[in-house]
């Protein structure tokens, strides 16, 4: 037996209090001579010996009730046996707890996930608290994360008690690579690495077996006999935006029956704003793929809007209500003017952007210029001819952006490289930079010369990124009712490394959202990066509303890190469409994806022998654990307020009662 | 000023008679009764002569000097001999921290004194606890209260109480019948103290028994746990007032009870004062109860 809690029995002197109390309430005893003492003698019901033995046992009593809280709180933990009887090894072990939403799966009343807890927290008690011991799952951003016991395997159970099914995919990779991490860190000879898991095959799609150290076992604990025929997938196939083009919006659902059963006649129904866009019926037999596209009419007044694809099975038990929520645009066709070759970085940025670019990017010549009405120019030749001035200017009068990748250096040979030093935080295209800081484009160089700019004549204009000597390397130019974004550099690389940088792609996207959300009125906000858009002060504490789909609010406060007031962490729980404000009403909406689950059927047990050919691997049931409450948690609870109880009642009996 | 002899208590008692309710032997010729006539009579002063005055009183010795008529006038009273009989045990000596039962009954002792002898009767002391403490014999001079006073002023609560004893020595002392005033808390084997004052009953001497009791004496007002000592013997008991205070108080009545039957039997006068109630209040009640009778 040890205490989770040892540094509470530093709260055992308090059982002095008892013994100070009676020694008190004895000095407090009134002495008084009293006249009539047969009278009294004769009235008295209970001896002498009898008030001491009352007396006795009160201060046992309280001693008790102390002591039990005290001991209690320290919480004593009792070595115990595994759940198969054998006490476990005493060598550095990790857990690793899958809390994918299939482990909400029910088996019986009794969810996959609490019986993994209620394993893990067993396995856990048996340690050696001094041996190694650590706790990997996945947190509400499905991220895996860690958690070493250090001595102390409270920390442990605390998180087991908390931990809740997560919408995200397991990485048990990333899981084990993490704790073989651990044990390699710990410097031990061997090392347990246990993994209670549903052991679906989605989680070890393209698996890149880690190193794993000979000397480490690794103990899968799933749950064998049961056959989870009832959970399927729901995939979309559909670019990271809902593109709207003309009246037709789509988005296209892809589906697969990982089952071993048909699925006969299935309702598939698209909502939009709660709004039922189209449905279909679907039969798909085992292992099936289906693509299914859904069409609808999109208010192009809403640049943010809630999807749910529904899938309606009777079989399903876990939740078949994928929540997609994006940004709508209306997609501009973007003209690439210039060399094909100048166009490949240009071209792959985008295609990152739009995943199905087919119908809107069009690559053709400066000689096209003129006959471009709508849409977006991307420019990378050179200007060198008054006409394509003209046509860029009346291009962009009209109401249209472009991007123009301008360099007048390409004879200057007195020209340097110089490193970009800043940038305009306050515009909207760098919000998402601001907890970066400017110091992220430094990484930029480009060719600076006689810094001829761009339609020097144009005056509405602005710098957005500059040298450390002011030469600017981006501008934004009004002209009319558009506006052009000038790079000073190359689009090939040949001039500056801009194109070649990790800041170039999501700049570019940032850019096309901008010019694409200028077409219909000047948006304030992007929700692209989440929590950019709103106009929230980082140089004094400031407040924000997060208002979920269920219209719950909370109110998460700024906190000062990193030389800035910000938002750590934003209660991103369940898939859904959010809504952020701040103090003054200003609002954007935000979303949460649905992640969705995979294949729900088990991965054998040979194909894990096999990937993990050099090590020990043990499989063993996660149903046959009987116990399914978090001991600690609920019986221990009872046992000590029952005792607790009891010693009181007792103690006012005996106080009340027995004078 | 002397400590017992309160101007305003004995204020309050002037003009008070204490009727005598049995005949009692002396030389009566005022309020009380006697069987034994002109004797003991005692001369106060000359008053001249009117016609119908008794010639029996003329005072021919004086005639003879002043050739007129004058008329011997007599002092009536002080024919009873009254003996107040204090209590001064231990357990008088209640409570210790306010106005003891002692102090109580020492205040009442004077003005009891005051009262017999401003009607002429002749009073008496004894002192007493578990022996005799002092006897002063019955006189009925106004200053025999002085000396009583002086007495009663260096008591000091100590001993055992013997109620039985001091009766006995009382008894050895009379000779003739009178009225026997007993204060005490009669914490005393009640069956020996009422045999003995059913003793002195027979011996046809009035008896006043004034039961001095104090409040707490009667409630035991105390909370929490108490440790009672006997004030006389050895022995005590822890106790929580609150639990036994219903068995107390029925046992307390049963004590009284036995008391005030016992002395009803033999015609004693018996008395209860708590001494929350003020001395020269606690006379005139027990005066007042007397009148009816």
């Amino acid at each position: 037996m040890y205490f989770l809690n040892l540094w509470y029995l530093w709260f055992l002197p308090a059982l002095a209090i008892p013994f100070l109390l009676n020694i008190l309430k004895n000095r407090k005893i009134k002495h008084i001579e009293f006249p009539y003492y047969e009278l009294l003698f004769n009235s008295k019901i209970k001896n002498l010996a009898h008030f001491k033995i009352v007396n006795y046992l009160l201060l046992f009593l309280r001693l008790s009730i102390i002591a039990v809280i005290i001991f209690f709180m320290a919480r004593p933990v009792f070595v115990t046996k595994y759940a198969d009887g054998k006490v476990i090894e005493d060598i550095p072990t990790v857990f690793i707890i899958d809390n994918s939403q299939s482990m909400s799966y029910l088996n019986g009343s009794i969810s996959l996930l609490n019986s993994a807890l209620v394993l893990a927290e067993k396995s856990i008690l048996s340690l050696n608290k001094n041996i190694s011991c650590a706790l990997i799952y996945m947190n509400r951003y499905g991220n895996v994360e860690i958690m070493e016991s250090y001595s102390n395997p409270e920390k442990l159970l605390n998180v087991l008690r908390n931990l809740k099914v997560q919408n995200h995919k397991f990485d048990v990779a990333q899981s084990i690579q993490m704790a073989v991490s651990y044990l390699q860190a710990v410097k031990s000879s061997a090392g347990k690495i246990v993994v209670l898991t549903d052991n679906q095959k989605h989680n070890w799609y393209e698996f890149q077996k880690p190193s794993v150290d000979k000397k480490i076992n690794i103990n899968f604990i799933y749950p064998k006999g049961i056959s989870i025929k009832t959970a399927g997938i729901v995939g979309f196939k559909f670019p990271q935006r809902l593109p709207l083009r003309g009246d037709k919006s789509f988005v296209a659902v892809t589906l697969k029956n990982f089952s071993d059963v048909e699925w006969e006649n299935v309702n598939l129904k698209f909502f939009m704003e709660d709004e039922l866009m189209d449905k279909t019926s679907v039969t798909l037999k085992p292992g099936q793929v289906l693509d299914h596209i859904f069409y609808y009419r999109c208010d192009q007044s809403k640049k943010f809007l809630k999807g749910i694809v529904k899938f309606e099975c009777p079989d399903f038990s876990i939740d078949n209500n994928i929540c997609i929520v994006f940004p709508s645009y209306y997609p501009d066709d973007i003209y690439l003017i210039g060399d094909n070759q100048m166009n490949l970085f240009l071209k792959y940025g985008l295609l990152t952007y739009i995943k199905d670019p087919g119908s809107f990017i069009n690559e053709c010549g400066i000689d096209s210029l003129g006959s471009i009405k709508s849409g977006v120019i991307i420019f990378n030749n050179y200007i060198d001819s008054e006409t394509s001035a003209i046509q860029l200017k009346n291009f962009v009068a009209g109401g249209n952006c472009a991007v123009v990748f301008y360099t007048s250096v390409k004879d200057d040979k007195n020209s340097r490289q110089i490193a970009v030093a800043g940038c305009d935080m306050e515009n909207p295209l760098f919000h998402p930079y601001k907890q970066m800081g400017g110091g992220v484009f430094s990484q930029i160089q480009f060719e600076a010369g006689k810094s001829e700019r761009l339609f020097p004549e144009l005056e509405q204009r602005s710098v957005l990124m500059k040298s450390a000597d002011g030469i600017p390397f981006l501008e934004e130019i009004s002209l009319g009712k558009g506006k052009i974004f000038v790079f000073y550099a190359d689009s090939s690389g040949e001039l500056s490394n801009f194109v070649k940088t990790g800041v170039f792609v999501p700049l570019l996207h940032r850019i096309m959202d901008r010019i694409i959300t200028l077409r219909n009125g000047d948006i304030q906000y992007y929700n692209r990066d989440m929590s950019m858009g709103l106009d929230l002060s980082s140089d004094s504490r400031f407040s924000i509303q997060w208002i979920t789909p269920s219209n719950q609010v909370f109110s998460p406060d700024s906190v000062f890190i990193s030389g800035c007031y910000r938002i750590d962490n934003l209660p991103f729980d369940n898939p859904g469409f959010y809504t952020l404000k701040n103090g003054s009403g200003e609002k954007i909406f935000a979303c949460n994806i649905s992640a969705y689950e995979g294949d729900m059927t088990f991965i054998d047990e040979n194909e894990l022998t096999n990937i993990f050919a050099d090590n020990k691997v043990s499989f063993s049931n996660l149903l046959e654990n009987s116990n399914n409450v978090l001991t600690q948690n609920a019986q221990g609870s009872a046992i000590f307020i029952f005792i607790c109880l009891l010693l009181c009642i007792v103690e006012l009996l005996i106080a009340n009662l027995a004078g | 000023m002397r400590k017992y002899l309160d101007p305003a208590v004995l204020a309050q008692l002037q003009g008070l008679e204490l009727k005598a309710k049995l005949v009692v032997e002396g030389n009566l010729s005022g309020m009380h009764k006697s069987p034994f006539k002109g004797f003991s009579v005692e001369f106060a002063e000359h008053k001249s002569y009117f016609p119908g005055d008794d010639i029996r009183y003329i005072d021919w010795k004086l005639y003879g000097k002043s050739e007129k008529f004058f008329i011997k006038q007599y002092e009536e009273d002080t024919n009873l001999k009254s003996y107040l009989l204090l209590d001064t045990s231990k357990s008088m000596g209640f409570p210790e921290k306010s106005q003891t039962k002692l102090e109580y009954s020492i205040f009442l002792t004077v003005a009891m004194s005051y009262l017999m002898l401003s009607q002429r009767d002749s009073v008496g002391l004894l002192t007493f606890n578990d022996s005799i403490c002092d006897y002063i014999p019955p006189r009925n001079e106004m200053s025999h209260l002085h000396y009583i006073v002086d007495i009663l002023e260096k008591i000091k609560p100590a001993n055992k109480t013997s109620i039985s004893h001091s009766l006995k020595y009382l008894a050895s002392k009379i000779k003739r019948r009178g009225l026997i005033i007993l204060i005490s808390d009669l914490v005393d084997d009640q069956e020996n103290v009422l045999k003995h004052l059913a003793y002195l009953r027979k011996m046809k001497h009035e008896i006043i028994v004034f039961h001095i009791m104090h409040p707490d004496e009667v409630n035991i007002p105390y909370h929490g746990t108490v440790k009672f000592k006997n004030m006389e013997n050895h022995g005590e008991i822890t106790a929580i007032p609150d639990r036994i205070r219903n068995n107390y108080s029925k046992n307390l009545q049963n004590f009284i009870n036995t008391y005030q039957q016992n002395c009803w039997q033999e015609k004693i006068d018996y008395h209860r004062i708590i001494t929350s109630v003020p001395v020269e209040k606690a006379i005139l009640n027990y005066i007042a109860g007397r009148k009816k009778v």
